[in-house]
């Protein structure tokens, strides 16, 4: 026999019988009555393998129902001792599906925490406060408004709770200037003018009660001024951070005024890679990042005005000359356990006038940015 | 081997088992010829919203365009293809309105007498439920102004009436006898690109798969598809990857070509799909399955069929090559693209939908498209529309020409899953089409037909949440069609069509995210009426040569005036096609 090679054989001329339209005979045939029970076995396969949700999508109620409170909003206490380990969580439920947020606000220092959600009901897995920030400063040992707001129903619930220590923050602290500068660390500072590389002391510091202010006009150079950060002011010779660049982050808080559009702070690690105690720059690795109140070539972090949390992943850092990518002298590793010096140069340009920046809580973190 | 290839690799197993090789048919002899296909429209519009006031616009859209291919068989085993398309639009200016594209290009032959394969250009389809294209139901109901430029579209976009669907890539075809020649098996197999990689976030997505059919001489078959819709791993930056895999396994028995012949030929098909981005943890895995089974009497010869099709797709059966939609609701009409009154994106309409082939798309597409309620409802994806379950009668009966045509069809269909609330929607569907000899009655030796279509479709479903919120759903797509064909000599005719089409009642649009699960419902309430009515001209020789005049007034009516103005748009238009 010949076949085609397509999908369509030729059609078999059968030896034709008597035709009998019969549909009774053809039920009765004993083959069809089998094979007519195909489709039905069919059917109930896939009515067995359904899932047993009986709905498709979001409930109609839920989008389009009206808002009720079935259990009314409580607090499971009115102090918190945050660096204990407490925390804050509120309980309530709702007759559907509902966009909420928990809003924090520290009545000394002006910190808020923002908490949002969509659920029908509150409790220690979706609303829980540990203490930390959303908008800077952060939250000191102070009185807190609390308020949930509920999108159907404006303010919900509101109440006041008082912070009796503040959170503890795991990391390596480089510095956080509520001590001053710390012995060890060096700065250089040109001689422009209305100069001001100080520790200052007010309640908007970003962490504590102290940050450093940079400013300073300066037309002949981009250089502003310079701290640094050695780790033998640590009394080490190298910073004591885990040796994996993938789980450890630099984190920083700056703060941008609104009338600086030119400040760019240049943050330098050194890498003591041949481990002599001394950083070689011919050899060994630099590694930088640049933080802006502008575009700038290559990579940065662009600056909001206000309080900014920069957090950067160590194996992120950049090798940079003259602000351009480049290749790292040393072995090109990132090794933050051969990290041996951290330096923070404040710059612009010569031409654009005075600048200014705050900096504030400089801390590694492990496995993970910094949560203020 | 990957676990989304199993299936695949099961196929060629198949295929490979207990089997001898046949032989091939023969190839074309060798020669060399040229195809083409011509066409030129010229067209007057006027569209009239009225609102507060009457606002008045005229286009006159025109186009000329040829398709030139050339067939080479440099032997009797191969055949090269290649069409270009040229095309002026009217009024360009120094030949700006000029394109030259290489519309389609394909090489197929036969190796060795026995495998046949097809590189390039191809037209694939596997079953309803895998690899096939639906027909939109607003559509499906042929019109005589209307249906000669949406063959255009379907032209343009490799839309043919056997469903395929228009690729790039490779195809084999194969076959073989098995025991003693009792069963015949035929398979095939393709490998088409869908998406290129960009070599930063978009990897290469190719379609692959096939089918292999056990026929025997008793009618029966066998027929096992596959389709794998994936992302091919680095060949992006991106980590995701698309696994899409859908299979099915469908029997036909045709009771005609048993040794005691029956009237009755039973389908089924049954079949699964999953649907995951791989490397996405928060993207969802979609995994459902579906079972089709449709028995037909088939009586004097298959003058009169008499059908019922029972069938039910789960909520999360997804199968890209099934359920990508021949229009794409997202777009905008090309012509008179916005509202003079509010400067507002006109919505589509029903004549936006037959004439504009910007809103018509062939690319195969991941995830569910959205479709307009407006325009079918019960299965806006055809038949393979997930979350479908029901029943359907057709009865059609074929005469000779001098006699009353018929053909009905009614459903009755439900959600397998209540959409937002437990209690589920019903479809009610019904059709009647119509067709008089009237000259048969007159006596007349020229032909002179009338035909009417009605259609409606209903989308019900009673409150089931108490007094909370009303969940009630009640919308109704109503189609009613007059249409009259006079044949004045052999070649010309004159024909006139009224049409009307209203979209009245309730429902809840579901509002699908990006991996195509539903995430939001939109209400929709309609209240919107169409209306067309025309005379035209026809002059046809044979299928090679058309030419159409025809002058129609098209009307829509909005809801209310305050959210869009009324629309009244004339045109008159002259359309010619040629195939040499």
């Amino acid at each position: 026999m010949q076949l085609t090679v397509n999908n369509k054989p030729k059609e078999i001329n059968l030896p034709t019988k008597q035709f009998d339209p019969s549909l009774v005979s053809f039920i009765n045939c004993p083959h069809m009555k089998h094979l007519l029970r195909l489709p039905i076995l069919m059917l109930l396969l896939t009515y067995g393998c359904s899932k047993d949700i009986p709905v498709d999508g979001p409930e109609l109620l839920d989008l389009f129902g009206d808002f009720q409170v079935l259990q009314p909003v409580q607090i499971n206490q009115t102090q918190a001792d945050f660096a204990q380990g407490e925390q804050l969580f509120l309980q309530a439920r709702f007759n559907k599906l509902t966009d909420w947020e928990l809003v924090c606000t520290g009545l000394n220092s002006g910190a808020r925490k923002s908490i949002t959600g969509k659920t029908r009901f509150l409790d220690s897995t979706n609303c829980t406060w540990n203490g930390s920030t959303t908008i800077f400063p952060m939250f000191k040992q102070e009185a807190v408004e609390m308020k949930l707001i509920v999108a159907e129903d404006s303010v919900l619930w509101r109440d006041t709770v008082t912070i009796t220590s503040t959170r503890l923050i795991e990391g390596f602290v480089v510095a956080d200037f509520e001590t001053g500068i710390r012995p060890g660390w060096t700065s250089f500072v040109q001689s422009g003018a209305n100069m001001s590389f100080v520790v200052r002391q007010n309640s908007s510091a970003a962490e504590g009660n102290r940050y450093y202010d940079m400013g300073g006009l300066v037309n002949w150079d981009w250089l502003i001024g310079m701290i640094e950060f050695p780790a033998s002011a640590y009394q080490a010779p190298r910073f004591p951070l885990i040796a994996n660049p993938e789980k450890l982050y630099f984190n920083t808080l700056l703060y941008l005024p609104d009338s600086v559009e030119n400040a760019l702070l240049l943050f330098q690690f050194r890498e003591d890679d041949n481990g002599n105690g001394t950083y070689e720059a011919a050899t060994e690795d630099l590694y930088s990042l640049q933080c802006a109140a502008y575009t700038v070539n290559g990579a940065h972090q662009r600056l909001q005005k206000g309080w900014n949390k920069i957090s950067v992943r160590y194996n992120e850092l950049v090798s940079l000359v003259n602000g351009q990518p480049s290749t790292p002298a040393g072995n090109g590793r990132h090794d933050p356990d051969k990290l041996s010096r951290v330096s923070a140069l404040f710059l612009a340009n010569p031409t654009s006038g005075y600048s200014q920046m705050y900096m504030d809580y400089i801390i590694f973190t492990e496995n993970g940015p910094l949560e203020p | 081997m990957c676990q989304h290839h199993a299936w695949g690799f099961v196929l060629v197993l198949l295929m490979l088992l207990g089997s001898q090789p046949g032989v091939a048919q023969p190839g074309q002899p060798s020669k060399t010829y040229a195809s083409s296909y011509s066409r030129g429209l010229l067209s007057i519009e006027k569209l009239e919203e009225q609102a507060d006031s009457m606002v008045e616009r005229l286009a006159n859209p025109g186009y000329v365009l040829t398709d030139v291919g050339i067939h080479l068989n440099p032997h009797s085993a191969l055949e090269v293809h290649a069409q270009m398309r040229i095309r002026s639009e009217y009024g360009g200016f120094w030949g700006s309105g000029l394109t030259l594209d290489l519309r389609q290009m394909w090489i197929r032959g036969v190796i060795d007498q026995k495998l046949r394969y097809q590189i390039g250009d191809l037209d694939y389809r596997l079953s309803p439920f895998t690899l096939q294209q639906s027909d939109e139901w607003i559509l499906s109901t042929p019109s005589l102004l209307f249906t000669p430029q949406l063959d255009m579209i379907r032209y343009d976009l490799f839309q043919s009436a056997d469903l395929t669907r228009r690729q790039q890539g490779i195809a084999l075809d194969f076959g073989w006898d098995l025991f003693s020649e009792r069963w015949k098996l035929a398979s095939s197999l393709f490998t088409t690109r869908l998406v290129a990689s960009d070599f930063n976030q978009t990897p290469d997505r190719l379609m692959s798969g096939g089918a292999v059919s056990l026929r025997n001489l008793n009618g029966t078959l066998i027929r096992f598809n596959y389709a794998d819709l994936y992302d091919v791993n680095q060949t992006s930056a991106s980590s995701r990857q698309l696994r899409h895999p859908v299979g099915s396994v469908r029997v036909t028995l045709d009771g005609q070509k048993f040794r005691k012949r029956m009237p009755l030929r039973l389908e089924t098909e049954w079949g699964q799909s999953k649907l995951e981005w791989v490397g996405q943890a928060d993207a969802p895995r979609l995994s459902d399955g579906f079972a089709y089974a449709q028995l037909e009497y088939h009586g004097a010869g298959d003058e009169r069929i008499l059908g019922a099709e029972v069938w039910r797709v789960g909520s999360d059966y997804r199968s890209a090559g099934a359920q990508t939609k021949r229009i794409d609701f997202d777009r905008s009409p090309a012509t008179f693209r916005r509202l003079a009154t509010d400067d507002q994106i006109r919505g589509l309409n029903m004549l936006d939908l037959f004439r504009d082939g910007t809103l018509h798309r062939f690319q195969v597409q991941t995830g569910l498209m959205n479709y307009d309620p407006a325009y079918g409802n019960a299965l806006p994806y055809g038949i393979a529309t997930p979350n479908r379950q029901g029943l359907m009668l057709h009865w059609k009966r074929k005469q000779p020409a001098e006699v009353w045509q018929h053909d009905v069809k009614v459903g009755m269909l439900m959600d397998v899953k209540g959409q937002g609330i437990a209690a589920r929607r019903q479809f009610a569907i019904a059709e009647w089409n119509g067709a008089a000899p009237l000259h048969a009655k007159l006596g007349w030796n020229k032909s002179w037909w009338l035909r009417a279509s009605a259609r409606l479709e209903n989308t019900s479903r009673a409150d089931g949440s108490g007094d909370l919120i009303d969940t009630r759903v009640d919308l109704t797509n109503r189609l009613l069609q007059v249409q009259s064909e006079w044949q004045i000599t052999t070649d010309w005719q004159v024909f006139a069509e009224w049409r009307t089409y209203t979209s009245m009642g309730h429902d809840f649009y579901g509002v699908r995210n990006a991996y195509s699960e539903v995430i939001d419902y939109i209400p929709m309430d309609m209240n919107r009426t169409e209306q067309w009515s025309g005379i035209g001209l026809n002059y046809r020789v044979s299928n090679r040569f058309q030419a159409q005049c025809m002058a129609y007034t098209y009307l829509w009516t909005p809801p209310s005036e305050a959210v869009s103005p009324k629309i009244r748009w004339n045109s008159a238009s002259l359309l010619l096609v040629m195939k040499l």
